[in-house]
């Protein structure tokens, strides 16, 4: 793949009137950012997490963050486009939202064809380009979101070293990257997505996956570091002052 | 929703199992509570029914007193201590006890409480033994109680046991003096025997000789063998006279046995006719509280198992518990699942996420 450069030229590209080249109309996308509003609390649990590494960890926050979980479902797209949003807003850095739907079965059934799948990206750089979107309200913030790719190539093209230096020229291009990748069981395709980023956020949600299946999700990203893990839709029934004097 | 984060930057890391389950435990219950309230009023229920449906019991009671135990001998115990000795009512009481553990006894004592012959009906004769009760109260009394559904019933029990048990003792303590009695009764009728052959023998005898005076007896050995059976004759009758002495005397002392029997073992409470059946209120309510407990220990042990068997993430401390995971936040619904829109709006309320949808993929994801 020949080198380009990006960043400044990319999103550049995306922020022109994306109805004269083409493409389907990205507000009509699910899950744009642009018109994602992450919920208050979302956002300051995210903070929150991120508070904690750079505390503890590093002032700084990774580079690039894979956004997991162990099962479908779990809510991954919304936490990594709020995630992606937190950064971009609060601390101000270039940001660029990866979704990982095309290693996704059932995502891909809901997909627009005519998307430009990220085999034409890697070969066609202005095709690439214009898959770039960039988020009305925040300029720092950009996504990517490639469409859908046959189940044969999926392994392939993620393991491919192609892939590999655009996710190396995005890191160089952008602060950060947050990839939204599939649920780690039952789809290998999404490991190696993970295994190429800096840290992984694991999204579980409240009484749905088991500790059996949290322990093999946690054991298949082990070499890569964990940023924390958000539990969602946290509605725990026992009274708050119970729980509380169990935990003192 | 908002995050819950303030809770979790005052936990430990490495949170001990036991808390996490007691909190997983908490909120087990919690969630399920009307389920785990459904045994306990299910039970409940069943006290009530239970106490409902339940037959009333009367009990009827008798008083008796033991100054001694007419069946034991008292042992002449000189110049030792007499602490181990059996005072008279535990001895009587067992004496009754061991009585009523007869069929034979029982049989009389249903018999003459109205039962009819219950001679060959063991499990009527078990059911009246099992509605006997018998304990002794200090030194000298002794309760003899019979309970049944029918209060008449009851004290006819009672004062067929009481009256047969001491018919027993009466014919017990006189048992010896009647054998010595009929001893004597037959050794009279032997002596009376000898006695008419002794007059017999003299009447023969004086029949023999000729119309005379008895000094004008010619012959002496005529007049000898005349006072020979004479003699005879009055020897058989003052045997019979002793033989009829032992036998009065047996009798006698036969009657003085029973008439001291009778004093030994005396009635001072009759059995009377219970008014008023076994329990009442306070009875009913500590049978259903029984129930009630017996529920909640159904409900706590079914919250126990189901918590125990359950092994979804209810906790934050259930992640911090995994290698490498140091930070964990909540956060309520995020909105929308990783195929859809996020639908949270910034005043943060959640919104019950779509189902995801049907992943051939994830078939085959052990649990």
């Amino acid at each position: 793949m020949t080198a380009v450069k990006w960043g400044r030229r990319a999103r550049s590209a995306s922020s022109a009137d994306p109805d004269t080249d083409g493409l389907v109309d990205p507000d009509a996308l699910p899950g744009h950012l642009g018109q994602t509003h992450a919920p208050v609390g979302l956002q300051r649990s995210l903070r929150n997490l991120l508070d904690q590494y750079q505390l503890h960890v590093h002032p700084r926050p990774p580079g690039s963050i894979a956004v997991a979980s162990a099962l479908s479902g779990e809510g991954t797209t919304p936490v990594s486009q709020a995630l992606a949003r937190l950064l971009a807003a609060e601390f101000g850095a270039s940001v660029c939202w990866i979704d990982g739907g095309w290693l996704d079965p059932v995502r891909q059934r809901t997909w627009d064809p005519s998307m430009v799948d990220l085999a034409r990206m890697l070969r066609d750089q202005s095709a690439l380009e214009s898959a770039f979107r960039q988020a009305p309200d925040l300029p720092h913030l950009t996504s990517l979101r490639p469409g859908p790719v046959a189940r044969a190539n999926r392994h392939a093209l993620a393991e491919s070293d192609e892939f590999g230096q655009l996710l190396t020229i995005l890191a160089d291009e952008f602060d950060h990257v947050v990839l939204d990748i599939p649920p780690l069981l039952g789809n290998a395709e999404g490991l190696p997505l993970l295994r190429r980023s800096d840290a992984f956020l694991l999204v579980v949600r409240f009484r749905t996956a088991s500790e059996g299946q949290i322990g093999r999700a946690l054991d298949l990203a082990r070499p890569v570091e964990n940023l924390g893990v958000l539990l969602t839709d946290y509605r725990p029934a026992a009274p708050t002052s119970v729980t509380r004097w169990i935990r003192s | 929703m908002a995050a819950v984060g303030a809770d979790l930057d005052s936990m430990v890391a490495a949170p001990s199992r036991g808390r996490v389950f007691w909190i997983r435990f908490v909120d087990n219950v919690a969630r399920r509570k009307w389920w785990f309230v459904l045994p306990v009023l299910m039970v409940g229920g069943l006290g009530a029914r239970q106490i409902q449906q339940s037959t009333p019991v009367y009990e009827s009671t008798a008083v008796l007193s033991a100054a001694w135990n007419p069946l034991v001998t008292a042992p002449d115990i000189r110049g030792v201590t007499t602490e181990y000795e059996d005072v008279a009512a535990d001895t009587a009481g067992r004496a009754l006890y061991e009585r009523v553990l007869t069929d034979r006894f029982m049989r009389d004592v249903a018999e003459r409480a109205g039962f009819g012959d219950a001679g060959g009906d063991t499990f009527l004769l078990q059911l009246i033994r099992g509605s006997l009760y018998i304990r002794s109260d200090g030194d000298r009394l002794v309760t003899v109680s019979a309970a049944w559904n029918d209060p008449v019933v009851a004290q006819a029990i009672t004062d067929a046991t009481v009256s047969e048990f001491g018919e027993y003792l009466a014919e017990t303590v006189a048992n010896d003096n009647l054998q010595a009695a009929e001893f004597h009764r037959l050794v009279a009728e032997d002596a009376r025997a000898a006695v008419d052959a002794a007059q017999a023998e003299y009447d023969a005898y004086r029949a023999t000789l000729p119309d005379l005076i008895l000094d004008d007896v010619s012959s002496t050995a005529e007049r000898a063998q005349l006072r020979r059976l004479a003699d005879e004759l009055e020897r058989a009758a003052n045997e019979l006279a002793e033989a009829q002495a032992s036998v009065d005397a047996s009798v006698i002392a036969a009657r003085q046995a029973q008439v001291q029997a009778t004093r030994a073992i005396q009635v001072i409470d009759e059995p009377t006719l219970p008014t008023q059946p076994l329990g009442g209120l306070r009875s009913d309510v500590v049978v259903l509280i029984g129930f009630v407990v017996l529920g909640i220990l159904i409900a706590i042990g079914a919250a126990l198992v189901t918590t125990l068997l359950g092994k979804s993430i209810v906790c934050p401390e259930q992640l911090l518990a995994y290698e490498g995971v140091s930070r964990v936040t909540v956060v309520g619904d995020v909105g929308g699942t990783s195929a859809g829109a996020g639908s949270g709006g910034d005043h943060g309320h959640p919104s019950t996420p779509p189902r995801p949808a049907a992943d051939p993929d994830r078939e085959g994801v052990p649990a």
